[in-house]
């Protein structure tokens, strides 16, 4: 059992998402860094989908109401147990009584903006439709389907079989980085109404540094630069959206739909951002310059591969050391 | 483990070259060391005749690529000369893209850094050289 001591607001109990119920027109939810959450879980031992907490806003703290083996991944946020210093991308084993604490995530491009806390045993909140990820629209999941605050206590599940590895883990924005002309990049692919906007729209899209404005959150990001306007003005019935999809409002200043985005929308649709590179943007804070890379069906299936081996990589490692008995 | 399997295994050593292999199962434990005149004596070092206690050889917990500082991170863990708490990570160990600190075994001070940071070193190999404070906060300040 851990108990919150201090947030700043929009902490969440969140797992991979929930993808049973998006037909019901339900959300996925889920981190927005689901590397992150599979690294945390491959340290701690746990199923790498085991419920734990994602942090956007700081400081955050939590006191351990007993001994307890947590893992820090996402934004670098020089994280302090009783005032040590932690390794960012660390297991690490606290006492009953400590306090953990993140601090402001570091400047720079590879600090991420999103921490996710695991802890052994993976946070017990119900299995609600197939996931404990908080779907605050309807309040459905997580604890009490809403953001934490201070004074709640979280329990957590029973302890796995394999021990915790007490190591740090080199991120995939280190050992994954994309970058275009300086700067950092998501690939995604062509949309439905891709070529209903003009040549010049089109082009822009793809070549114009995009920025993350303040109206972005888990449910979109909000982009500013060169507006983007259709051939003739376009109205569509409401259809099925999924995360990453990048709707082109009027206006012209696209939004990309994020893990909490609505099922469904209606806003002509330029261009989805990969799965693979979701995560990408879900590290990048607001007033981040980014770029749009295009590619084919076979790339992005390509980056998922390129994800996955990477995954792959990270548990045989993390494997061979723990029969080795270090950590 | 019989006479012939140890005769096999310090000649496996010998090939490639091995100055320590250590073996665990689950009845057993098995340490062969292969130590050169220079490496048998580690303990004494010159310098530590002024009262305080003899330093303290940290070495790799693991065959991998020796890091001092953390790859998001410019700054390293530790300088030579900077006083350390006991359990405190010195430097890492990266193993693919898995880093395992090297904790600090005691309190004391970071004297001396024998590894090449971004060199590959084997398991064992001596990365710091602490010297333990002689008593209680008896590093002084850093």
């Amino acid at each position: 059992m851990i108990e919150i001591l201090e947030t700043g607001g929009l902490a969440s109990v969140q797992d991979l998402g929930r993808f049973a119920a998006f037909r019901w027109g339900l959300g996925t939810a889920g981190v927005m860094d689901p590397p992150a959450l599979r690294a945390a879980n491959l340290l701690l031992g746990n199923p790498e989908g085991a419920a734990a907490i994602e942090i956007q806003l700081f400081p955050f703290a939590v006191r351990f109401e007993a001994d307890l083996d947590f893992a820090l991944t996402g934004a670098d946020c020089a994280a302090t147990l009783d005032g040590a210093p932690l390794l960012p991308w660390s297991a690490g084993s606290a006492r009953a009584g400590q306090l953990l604490r993140l601090d402001l995530p570091r400047d720079g491009a590879r600090a991420g903006c999103r921490a996710c806390l695991g802890l052994r045993g993976g946070i017990d909140v119900p299995i609600v439709l197939g996931s404990r990820s908080t779907q605050l629209r309807g309040s459905v999941g997580g604890f009490e389907g809403r953001h934490l605050r201070p004074g709640d206590r979280l329990p957590v599940g029973p302890e796995p079989e394999a021990p915790t590895l007490r190591a740090s883990i080199v991120p995939p924005a280190l050992a994954l980085p994309l970058e275009v002309d300086g700067l950092p990049a998501v690939r995604a692919l062509p949309a439905a109404e891709h070529d209903a906007f003009t040549a010049a729209s089109g082009a822009a899209f793809w070549n114009e540094p995009w920025r993350i404005t303040p109206q972005s959150d888990r449910y979109g990001y909000r982009l500013a630069g060169p507006v983007l306007e259709p051939e003739t003005p376009l109205e569509l019935r409401s259809h099925g959206i999924v995360p990453g999809v990048v709707q082109v409002p009027h206006g012209g200043q696209p939004i990309v739909q994020m893990r909490d985005g609505q099922p469904s929308g209606g806003y002509p649709k330029i261009a989805t951002v990969i799965e693979a590179d979701l995560w990408r943007l879900g590290q990048m804070p607001i007033g981040t310059r980014f770029r749009f890379l295009e590619v084919d069906w076979e790339e992005a299936l390509a980056a998922t591969a390129e994800l996955e081996s990477w995954l792959v990589r990270l548990r045989r490692v993390t494997s061979l050391l723990r029969a080795r008995r270090i950590g | 483990m019989d006479a012939a399997t140890l005769a096999r295994l310090a000649r496996a050593m010998a090939e490639a070259g091995l100055a320590r292999l250590e073996l665990e199962g689950p009845d057993f434990a098995l340490r062969l060391d292969r130590s050169s005149p220079a490496d048998a004596a580690p303990s004494p070092v010159p310098g530590s005749s002024n009262g305080d206690a003899a330093p303290v050889l940290v070495r790799a917990p693991a065959v991998g690529t020796f890091l001092r500082a953390h790859p998001l991170h410019q700054r390293p863990l530790v300088v030579p000369g900077e006083r350390v708490r006991a359990g405190e990570s010195l430097g890492l160990v990266r193993i693919g893209d898995v880093l395992l600190p090297v904790p600090a075994p005691r309190e004391g001070r970071v004297v001396a850094e024998p590894a090449a940071p971004g060199s590959l070193v084997g398991f064992g190999d001596p990365l710091f050289e602490l010297r333990p404070c002689a008593e209680e906060g008896g590093c002084g300040s850093t």
